[in-house]
């Protein structure tokens, strides 16, 4: 069998199409799409995702660097995109390690690594968008905000903006590990407390060596 | 019932009845689990932007004009 570029860049075309149309499910019925890519994978649509975010990365640079240099911004953002990948390597092996210990205490039964790769790489959708939009507004309306009517205004907005993506991208997580674990939510709500337990203290050291601001996650 | 439909009924029960229905062990908590997951299940945003801004209005309410400065932080994480 040989390499055929056309079928993969068919392949490649087709899996942003599904996964466009998969994204627009998750805003209108999260549940149900939820449950659909828990079964179905498609390393494609992974990785597609996963460029996503490294373009996300080269643009965050070009805007906070000030320049167009593509030396600087390949490289600057190749290395904040290798922290990005090793966090979420990390987050991931962290709930199917905790998934296992679950299905071990009969409180779950666990789908596959690839059902977790699939359904986190979706719920990060509402992070990717989160960081284009907050990008894109440090360039059209730098920091700091003032307390005027103006400033107070986009601020309010800002917030709830935020706190809608950030709500969305918890029902998100958990659904991924309702679908992947296949339990109940006494189960999963303890499984996400005890990511916090790492990731808080992780998330303030990569703060404190000027890694993440916010977490990519 | 043909084959088509049977086989497609076949495959909506399988993934309705992948996951065990949940039970938080309480009367009042099962019934606004059931209740939200309700409404999260289809367009959850009419749930979330009333949040969202009952979230922010509170911030405003408590910490006043120090919400630019919230906003400010947040610009400043990407």
């Amino acid at each position: 069998m040989g390499f055929n570029i056309t079928s993969l860049f068919s392949e490649i075309i087709a899996s942003f199409i599904v996964l466009l149309r998969t994204g627009m499910r998750l805003i209108f019925a999260p549940y149900k799409t939820m449950r659909v890519l828990a079964d179905d994978f498609d390393v494609y649509q992974v990785l597609i995702i996963l460029t996503l975010i490294f373009g996300y990365y080269v643009y965050a640079v070009a805007i906070r660097s000030n320049a167009l240099n593509p030396l600087l911004l390949s490289s600057s953002a190749l290395i904040s995109f290798l922290y990005f990948l090793l966090t979420f390597v990390l987050v991931l092996l962290f709930f199917y390690g905790a998934g296992l210990v679950l299905q071990k205490m009969g409180h779950a039964h666990v789908r596959g690594i690839r059902s977790l790769v699939m359904t986190f790489s979706y719920s990060l959708l509402p992070t990717l968008i989160w960081f284009f939009t907050t990008s894109s507004l440090f360039l059209v309306l730098p920091p700091p905000r003032y307390p005027t009517v103006l400033g107070t205004a986009f601020s309010i907005i800002f917030i709830v903006f935020s706190v809608t993506l950030l709500l969305w991208r918890i029902i998100l997580w958990y659904l991924s590990l309702r679908f992947v674990y296949r339990a109940r939510f006494y189960s999963i709500l303890i499984v996400m407390l005890a990511f916090g337990v790492w990731f808080v203290p992780y998330t303030i050291a990569m703060y404190q060596y000027g890694i993440f601001r916010v977490p990519f996650i | 019932m043909n084959d088509k439909v049977f086989s497609h009924l076949k495959k909506r029960y399988n993934e309705i009845y992948s996951i065990e229905p949940n039970t938080l062990h309480s009367g009042i908590l099962d019934v606004v689990y059931k209740f939200s997951g309700k409404l999260m299940k289809t367009f959850p945003f009419k749930l979330f932007v009333p949040i969202a801004l009952l979230t922010a209005f509170i911030l405003y309410v408590v910490f006043g004009s120090l919400v630019t400065r919230l906003a400010s932080l947040l610009q400043h994480g990407f």
